[in-house]
């Protein structure tokens, strides 16, 4: 199960009428989202987008039925257990891939427009506020940072500095290797949002 | 090699240039005056609009020092000489009495408050004048000007020094009214600035500072005001670097006994 269905999912499960409409499910051969409203009292199109979700999660099937003119669909349960199984894998970063970015060579952007706040220990940063926008649009951008990217953007080279690795960065302030992603991470936004800048 | 500063002039200056000004526009008008007087007209030789605009300057150049020092004690001084200056030009005519025992009372109380307030316009000028040397001892070979402004504090390195050492080299610096010390839990913080006045910060991070943790680190940050002062935008990891290199070159003389030799240099500067 990716994210996304997870998400449907999680999302479904967590309706109040939900365990009325399983149970319903459960007691029914088949049943119509007409009749499942009619009979908990809510609105049609509420059960009919349950049902739906439900079906494309393969946890009910359906079938179209024809009464007079009208088609529509009469849902019933292909399982008895619903199990969420959410595979982490694909979110950690390939080794390689952090490999070629911890050698990219970085340094502060010039006029960042960004505010850096120091910790109290005065060794590392704690948090860092970004301005986005321009005139009435300007937004502020606060963003908490943990002890290791703290220690690594204090040791960032100033902009009128030569570049430095982000290797040779981590090293300088003492970062363990186990904390590689979360550095290469806030690397990645500050990238983004114009703070810093970067030559391969 | 250039001998011309590379930092703006403190606004102290400004005093000897106006007053200088000011008696040039008060021989001015007491020429014009005594020429007029020749034509008939029925005018007094005192010179009332020199004395009037020196009152005017010291008031405002009270309030601008007020507004860079962020100490109140300037404007009030310069709120007493301004008034005491306007009240002077009424002693030389034959004006009611009233405004010569407002001038003596407005000039007794300019000196009270000089002599009351001395320790503080002292220790403030010789703050500012060291805190001055300082960034001129360490713009002295920064000569890239691309600028590089950051809020950031710079890491400069680690050296090797005792507790004790510290908190010694500290005193000194005090005692020489180069940095004023903020004393932490795990560090020290040495203020120095150009700008406001280390009498009324409350915290080393409201101006520059360096911070000497007990275990040698040393971080250093130039405010942004200071940073302004120089007339270029010197580099600014150069110059950062430079401040911190003159601290440790100034803690070595101290940990080998040359603690003369830091004022001697700071003297010595350009």
């Amino acid at each position: 199960m990716d994210f996304k269905q997870a998400a449907i999912l999680g999302s479904c499960i967590s309706k109040d009428y939900a365990e009325d409409l399983f149970r319903l499910l459960a007691t029914y051969k088949s049943i119509s989202a007409s009749e499942a409203a009619s009979r908990l009292n809510l609105h049609i199109k509420t059960v009919q987008d349950f049902l739906e979700d439900m079906h494309k999660l393969e946890i009910l099937d359906k079938e179209e039925v024809y009464e007079g003119k009208r088609p529509y669909f009469r849902y019933w349960l292909m399982v008895k257990r619903i199990t969420m199984d959410i595979d982490l894998a694909p979110l950690y970063q390939d080794e390689g891939t952090s490999d070629s970015h911890i050698s990219l060579k970085i340094r502060e952007k010039k006029n960042a427009k960004v505010k850096f706040t120091t910790s109290r220990s005065n060794d590392h940063l704690s948090n860092i506020i970004i301005w986005v926008g321009e005139g009435r649009d300007r937004k502020e951008r606060k963003i908490n940072l943990s002890i290791p990217q703290g220690k690594f953007l204090f040791h960032l080279p100033f902009p009128s500095a030569d570049y430095i690795s982000i290797k040779d960065i981590m090293n300088k302030a003492g970062i363990d290797v186990l904390n590689t992603p979360e550095i290469l991470d806030i690397v990645d936004v500050m990238l983004e949002f114009g703070v810093i800048e970067g030559i391969t | 090699m250039s001998y011309h500063s590379k930092i703006r002039i403190s606004i102290g200056w400004v005093y000897p240039i106006g007053i200088l000004t000011s008696c040039i526009i008060a021989l001015v008008e007491i020429v014009l005056r005594e020429y007029l007087l020749g034509m008939g007209y029925e005018i007094i030789i005192v010179p009332y609009f020199a004395i009037s605009l020196v009152g005017l300057f010291f008031i405002v150049l009270g309030v601008i020092q007020w507004f860079r020092y962020k100490n109140w004690i300037y404007p009030v001084l310069g709120i007493l000489m301004g008034v005491t200056s306007f009240y002077f030009s009424f002693i030389y005519s034959n004006h009611s009495v009233i405004f010569n025992t407002i001038y003596f009372i407005c000039f007794i109380a300019t000196i009270l408050f000089v002599v009351i307030k001395w320790h503080s316009f002292y220790s403030h000028e010789r703050f500012e004048i060291n805190s001055r040397r300082l960034f001129r001892l360490a713009s002295e070979r920064i000569y890239q000007t691309n600028e590089g402004f950051t809020e950031r504090p710079y890491s400069a390195g680690k050296v090797e020094c005792s507790k004790d050492e510290l908190l010694g080299f500290v005193r000194i610096l005090h005692s020489y009214y180069v940095v004023r010390p903020f004393y932490y839990e795990n560090y020290i913080a040495l203020a120095f600035s150009m700008n406001t006045s280390l009498l009324v910060i409350k915290e080393a991070m409201e101006v520059s500072y360096i911070i000497l943790d007990h275990n040698g680190s040393i971080r250093i940050k130039i405010s942004e005001k200071d940073y302004r002062d120089y007339k270029e935008r010197l580099s600014f990891d150069q110059l950062c670097s430079s401040m911190a290199n003159v601290f440790i070159r100034f803690l070595d003389y101290y940990q080998k006994g040359l603690e003369s030799r830091i004022i001697t240099e700071l003297k010595s500067i350009k």
